[in-house]
């Protein structure tokens, strides 16, 4: 091959080689797209002064399995990155929504005559809690996924308020599958057990070390469920005393988790002011 | 943003490319080209990375604060200004130390099992 044509060759290989580079992410380019490219095209010039053709062909075959592989690689980190990021940043919206229903659903507890048993409007209302506790649970996990937490926290911290999200999805799917079949009161009851638990240590870790806005007021809604839960158990005789503490717990958690997420969602639009 | 609170053996065992590059750059700084020149050098031509490949791991390494980019150059007169060099921090150099030791420990084990300098 004579240099004028090895020159063409090259320029043209770095020309596609450019134009490939559109398969990683656009962050991904912009840092490192014209160092790749430096480096292609020096690689192409040691392959073709040292084997000629054949040398390019080799380093191009080299080259297109890289780039299929790493291309690939910066794209699944950067969607990874990008749905995990998306997802703590709508946990404000979530708990708002979460305690929004929770609060709706609360007035179920004001149905007469039977504490275990709904019908009418009192189980429309009490449906209100299957979006509640499902966005209270997204809602968790999401408070778990911030940075923040960890590092105040620790793992323990974050740990808890995973496990009351999931918690309160296995409540979600109680109260669910309550309309069909009355005996998933036990897993509504199952979910909401550990949901308080570990809310509780998350609490008792939130008093030591707070890190979220507000959220202060829980302790208080986890001494009610404490209260409620022992109502359930001790021989608590008036129906309406029952009633009431349930309606003040549920009412109380779903507006001190609005409370939260609305919180969380004004340090985010206050962080989004400042970051512009 | 480097995890300061990091030890080297939280990063052990290395991958094969990222201990390579950690090699190449234990006697100075090199931009990404003579990294790979470097890597295939010592390694007799058996390893030799694409563009991809050494500036994903580059990224990585830079992120978990093994090596650093350097303003200097080794001859400005020489060299193109666009080029990017690396060196190794402290605690990248503290990293190679231990992947070094974890290697030798790996081979004493092999000595005492006569799995090395024996013919079969």
């Amino acid at each position: 091959m004579n240099r004028t044509i090895q020159t063409k060759w090259i320029a043209l290989s770095e020309h596609v080689y450019r134009a490939l580079l559109v398969l990683y992410p656009a962050d991904y380019r912009r840092e490192y797209g014209s160092l790749m490219v430096q480096l292609f095209r020096d690689v192409c010039r040691e392959k073709v002064h040292r084997h000629g053709f054949t040398g390019l062909v080799y380093w191009w075959c080299k080259t297109l399995f890289d780039l299929a592989l790493t291309a690939l690689e910066q794209r699944r980190k950067v969607s990874f990155v990008m749905s995990k990021s998306t997802f703590v940043q709508l946990t404000g919206i979530f708990l708002v929504v979460g305690g929004a229903f929770s609060a709706v659903a609360a007035f179920s507890q004001f149905q007469p005559d039977d504490h275990y048993t709904y019908y009418g409007i009192y189980q429309l209302l009490l449906l209100a809690m299957v979006p509640g506790f499902l966005c209270i649970g997204i809602g968790c996990i999401g408070l778990g996924l911030r940075p923040t937490i960890t590092q105040t926290l620790g793992t323990v911290g974050r740990w808890t308020l995973y496990i009351s999200g999931l918690a309160a999805l296995v409540m979600a799917a109680g109260i669910g599958a309550m309309s069909i079949d009355n005996s998933m009161w036990n897993l509504w009851m199952g979910g909401f057990v550990v949901h308080i638990i570990a809310l509780t240590a998350f609490g008792l870790l939130h008093l030591w070390k707070p890190v979220l806005p507000i959220f202060r007021a829980l302790p208080l809604q986890i001494a009610a469920g404490l209260l409620i839960m022992g109502s359930g158990v001790l021989p608590v005789d008036s129906l309406t005393t029952k009633n009431l503490l349930s309606f003040l717990f549920i009412f109380g958690m779903g507006l001190a988790w609005l409370g939260i997420g609305a919180a969380l969602n004004r340090q985010q639009r206050q962080a989004t002011l400042i970051a512009a | 943003m480097p995890d300061t609170s990091q030890q080297p053996q939280d990063l052990l065992p290395l991958t094969p490319t990222v201990f390579h590059i950690l090699l190449a750059l234990a006697d100075g700084e090199r931009h990404g080209y003579s990294i790979m020149q470097e890597v295939s050098r010592i390694t007799d031509g058996s390893i030799q990375m694409g563009p991809g490949t050494l500036y994903g791991t580059i990224k990585r390494m830079l992120e978990a604060g093994l090596i650093e980019e350097t303003d200097e150059r080794p001859d400005p007169e020489m060299d193109d200004e666009r080029r990017r060099y690396y060196r190794l921090t402290s605690f990248g150099k503290r990293v190679a130390q231990a992947e070094v030791e974890r290697l030798v420990a790996l081979l004493n084990i092999a000595r005492s099992k006569r799995l090395v300098g024996t013919e079969s």
